[in-house]
């Protein structure tokens, strides 16, 4: 049947996109949640990518994700999947992450970082599984997402693999793709650095135009909030954006 | 069980040539004497403490090595478990006997006679290139007249010895099989005690002014006055189920009902007495196995106290791949090792509670993965960085994290690495570095936050202190760097790079 208007055909596309049935997860910071419609839907994956040398240390995506996953509600584990187990939790409690929340999980390959990431996602028993993946294609990348929408568990794929390579083909299958990458913080007197600023490219959304943000932390103690959008670049055109809406 | 020439047979099995004379030397006072001796040798007339020189005269193309006797009681030990199909209680005897308690087990092969005659035939098959095992048996009501009949050269191989004839059956045996030290027996038969009827003539009292207790006791531990105790290396475990099959089974359907059936029986009589259990094993007994192969198992651990059968079943078909079932399987015995009380709880009728989802996703992977590789991170009271972090396993409760000292990274590198970094001043952070190749430009520095090695621990390698830095480059990310020593120091300072925040 073709569909006799515009409205139609919005109707149509309403109709095929899955509905975020499990919730989201908010961001607290308004300008992102605006795009998104509200924070990253739970039971689904998501893409994390570096640039550069933070492609290989993935440091700029644990920062990220420590900043989003204080903000999970419930006390079930997160798991953290990964190769190398160079994660430091420490760095994590100044985030306003609590890392009694958290497990990790050391694997020898990929495939079976696929596999043990997948078991986690279909139990039902995590919270979030956060799992660092280099060369993981489309088909691992479908495998991921339905088993993430089984039970509602929200996945990041963080993507990580060594300097200079080139990175294997996207995960088509993500409901939102970030690239995180260091920006350069307000200078503090006597050359001391500022808080901790982050670009974060929004590359790929199923339901939200492409954008980018500056978030910084805040380094007050008492702040409500772990970060904040410092700025906003590259709007998108004005049309984009209603048609998202 | 008597294994007359057992570490000649261990180095056949060891890959020794079996068709060349074989024996085993053991230096003896400074001389090196013959400890063990292959047939063929021994046709050449090679004895046991011979001088090699002797033997080498006799037999010139003789090859010789050295005795082992741990390797025999290692070996000795695995046929031990090897007979553990025949009964639970299989216990080695070095140097080179075995025990097997069979009370109770007769019944399963028909008759005493059959169990005897099986086991010797399935001993003196030849195994997978192992060779035959020559073996004498006896069985007995005492483990000494047991033990003096199978090493009786006047005696049949095979011999079983009604209850309460032990005293008419030994009587023309010499003393030498009563297990006394070689001194006494040797004593014995110079005073004209040669038989162990004789020796049980005499009166008790002169022969323990004589000789010490031994004879006496060994006497009454033959006849069965006296009790004996034997250490069984395996006690058998107190919570078990075990199948055998009438037809060797090797599928991996019938290895899966198999276990599924194993895991009801086991759990439901756990759960009779309110136990759980929280390492289990599943042991494959081959068809095909050789004496002195380890028989395939499949080990569990886990978290919890466990009696779910259908979870214990999938945790063990998990690994089942591992099983190599080679001929086919003729029994199968599924214990629990370690049980601790696990009271009765009501099930959910409406919800499967949450924790033991986590309890079984955490057990499902550790088995795949190796405890090992799974744990929660737990702080340690430690200044010291790469200390601050210990592992705990998944399911414990961590104490409170403490707000750490200073700025700390999110990745942190063991070791730390060294970059090449200039530093205007000695004392102050650098303006730039090189990592991996790629050379950072420092925007901004905060620090230093000085850390020394805890000197209770101080090695000669790290017992100097540490400067740290928080530098951010041009491009904003963010690392964590340090130098030990100071300028004009014996060793110059050095930067190394140990954390990246973003």
């Amino acid at each position: 049947m073709p569909p006799a208007s515009l409205r139609g055909l919005r109707a149509h596309l309403h109709a095929l996109a899955p509905p975020s049935r499990h919730g989201l997860l908010p961001l607290d910071a308004g300008a992102i949640d605006h795009a998104l419609g509200g924070g990253l839907p739970l039971g689904a994956l998501h893409t994390i990518e570096g640039a550069g040398i933070e492609a290989e240390t993935g440091a700029s995506q644990a920062w990220f994700l420590a900043m989003l996953l204080s903000r999970l509600p419930g006390t079930s584990p997160i798991f953290w999947v990964a190769q190398t187990a160079d994660l430091y939790p420490p760095g994590l409690v100044s985030l306003g992450f609590n890392p009694a929340r958290l497990i990790q999980i050391r694997t020898i390959s990929e495939n079976e970082t696929l596999a043990i990431t997948e078991t986690l996602l279909r139990s039902g028993a995590a919270a979030a599984v956060i799992a660092e993946l280099g060369r993981t294609g489309h088909l691992s990348g479908r495998r991921l997402h339905m088993a993430a929408l089984s039970h509602g568990t929200i996945c990041f794929a963080l993507r990580r693999f060594p300097y200079g390579r080139k990175p294997a083909e996207p995960l088509t299958a993500t409901v939102t793709n970030w690239r995180i990458t260091p920006a350069p913080s307000v200078l503090l007197p006597h050359r001391l650095p500022g808080p901790t600023r982050l670009r974060c490219d929004l590359l790929h959304a199923r339901t939200a135009p492409p954008g980018t943000w500056i978030l910084e932390q805040e380094d007050h103690p008492d702040a409500s909030h772990p970060f904040r959008v410092a700025a906003e670049l590259a709007h998108p055109p004005a049309a984009l954006r209603r048609l998202a809406s | 069980m008597w294994l007359p020439n057992w570490p000649i047979h261990r180095l056949h099995c060891a890959g020794w040539p079996a068709d060349r004379p074989l024996a085993t030397i053991e230096p003896v006072r400074g001389q090196l004497r013959i400890a063990a001796a292959c047939h063929r040798a021994t046709q050449a007339g090679i004895a046991p403490a011979m001088p090699l020189t002797q033997a080498r005269a006799l037999c010139p193309d003789l090859t010789v090595t050295d005795a082992g006797p741990q390797a025999d009681v290692t070996g000795l030990a695995r046929l031990a478990a090897w007979c553990e199909r025949y009964t639970p209680l299989a216990a080695p005897d070095p140097p080179d006997g075995l025990w097997l308690d069979i009370t109770g087990c007769a019944h399963l092969h028909g008759s005493e006679q059959a169990l005897l005659q099986s086991l010797m035939t399935r001993l003196a098959r030849p195994q997978k290139d192992q060779p035959p095992l020559a073996a004498r048996a006896a069985i007995a009501a005492t483990p000494g007249a047991a033990w003096a009949l199978a090493r009786s050269a006047t005696r049949p191989a095979l011999q079983i010895i009604p209850d309460g004839e032990e005293r008419q059956s030994l009587a023309p045996l010499p003393t030498a099989l009563l297990r006394l030290d070689p001194r006494i027996t040797a004593s014995l038969r110079r005073i004209g005690l040669r038989s162990i009827g004789e020796l049980a003539r005499q009166p008790r009292a002169d022969l323990a002014a004589r000789f010490g207790t031994t004879p006496g006791l060994r006497l009454d531990q033959a006849f069965g006055t006296a009790s004996e105790a034997i250490i069984w290396p395996r006690a058998p475990a107190d919570w078990s189920a075990r199948q055998s099959f009438p037809e060797p089974i090797g599928t991996a359907e019938d290895l899966t009902r198999a276990l599924t059936t194993l895991s009801e029986t086991l759990c439901a009589r756990l759960e009779a007495t309110a136990l759980g259990g929280l390492r289990f094993t599943a042991q494959f007994l081959r068809l095909d196995d050789a004496h002195l192969t380890e028989r395939p198992s499949i080990h569990i651990a886990t978290a919890r106290p466990l009696r779910h059968a259908p979870r214990l079943t999938r945790l063990l078909t998990t690994k089942l791949d591992t099983i190599d079932p080679g001929l086919g399987l003729e029994a199968i015995i599924l214990s629990a090792d370690e049980t601790v009380p696990l009271p009765l709880t009501q099930q959910q009728i409406d919800a499967p509670a949450a924790a033991e989802d986590l309890t079984a996703l955490i057990d499902d992977i550790s088995n795949r993965l190796g405890p090992d590789r799974l744990w929660r991170p737990a702080p340690h009271q430690s200044h010291v960085p790469e200390r601050a972090v210990t592992t705990a396993p998944p399911l414990t409760p961590t104490e409170p994290w403490p707000t750490p000292p200073g700025a700390r990274p999110l990745r942190l590198l063991r070791p730390p690495e060294p970059i090449e970094a200039t530093a205007p001043v000695p004392d102050d952070p650098p303006l730039l570095f090189r990592w991996r190749g790629a050379l950072h430009r420092v925007r901004a520095a905060s620090g230093p936050e000085r850390i020394a090695a805890e000197w209770w621990r101080r090695t000669q390698r790290d017992c100097r202190f540490r400067d740290y830095y928080e530098v951010e480059d041009t491009q904003g990310a963010r690392f964590w760097l340090f130098r030990t020593g100071l300028p004009g120091e014996a060793t110059p300072p050095a930067w190394y790079l140990h954390g990246l925040f973003s």
